[in-house]
């Protein structure tokens, strides 16, 4: 029988480059079943992209950014962005588009943006860091 | 005495430097950070070195600027990589023993990789 921790997801990989998003989401939907619980997904560098709402991929194929904000609603823990990382490759929520006089939002709405402060957090709350 | 989180550095210095952003915050909320470098990571201690894009910070002022936010656990790790003269800081940058890395990893308690 495994002791059920708590663990945090950060997540530094490009999801259209690499399979690291697929390994991550397979780690979260493995560490569920086990009854661990996620605390969060914290995406920083080129992993931000993957919260933009506007891919559109081929027909037949999901998004990785659906499919991440779906796991993320199954197994309950929040979705978020470095807001420093994503403002400097054009992702933005209303908020941040309103005060940068951007031509509108593009996060989407499951993911939000935060500071890296939400990962200083993690050394806290959770008893482990798994990086993809 | 706290665990602390490791920065494991091994890319080169990049135009936005995200790699040591990531420990200067994690040491603006007083948590115990140790920087590694290693592979490619030793050049971030080459100096003086340009900005990689206009207007950019300059990897090795920021590396510089690490003890201000309380981050004095920098270091290297020995190897072919370090034999490289083009790298005129490293006599002033702690290279780890195998004993000592073993100690910076295994008193971790989270490892993040850049």
């Amino acid at each position: 029988m495994t002791t059920p921790t708590t663990i945090s997801l950060l997540v530094t990989s490009n999801a259209f480059s690499t399979d690291r998003h697929e390994l991550a989401m397979r780690f979260v939907e493995a560490a569920a079943l086990q009854g661990h619980s996620i605390q969060r997904v914290f995406f920083y560098q080129d992993a931000v992209n993957v919260a933009n709402q506007n891919q559109t991929p081929p027909q037949g194929q999901a998004s990785p950014c659906t499919r991440w904000a779906e796991l993320a609603e199954k197994h309950q823990f929040p979705l978020i962005a470095c807001i420093a990382n994503s403002l400097r490759r054009g992702l933005a929520d209303t908020a941040e588009s309103a005060r940068h006089d951007l031509t509108g939002a593009n996060l989407h709405p499951a993911f939000s943006l935060a500071g890296l402060g939400e990962m200083a957090e993690s050394y806290n709350d959770s008893d482990q860091l798994v990086q993809f | 005495m706290r665990k602390h989180i490791l920065i494991h550095i091994t890319c080169p210095p990049t135009p936005d430097c995200e790699a040591l952003e990531y420990a200067l915050a994690m040491a603006a909320f007083d948590l115990p950070v140790h920087v590694l470098l290693s592979g490619d990571g030793i050049y971030w201690l080459e100096a003086p070195q340009e900005a990689r894009k206009p207007g950019g910070r300059r990897p090795d002022k920021l590396l510089g600027a690490l003890g201000i936010y309380g981050i004095d656990e920098v270091a290297c790790v020995a190897g072919a990589a370090t034999s490289d003269s083009n790298i005129k800081t490293l006599n002033d940058t702690r290279i780890l023993s195998d004993t000592e890395l073993h100690h910076w990893v295994a008193n971790a308690k989270q490892t993040v990789m850049f």
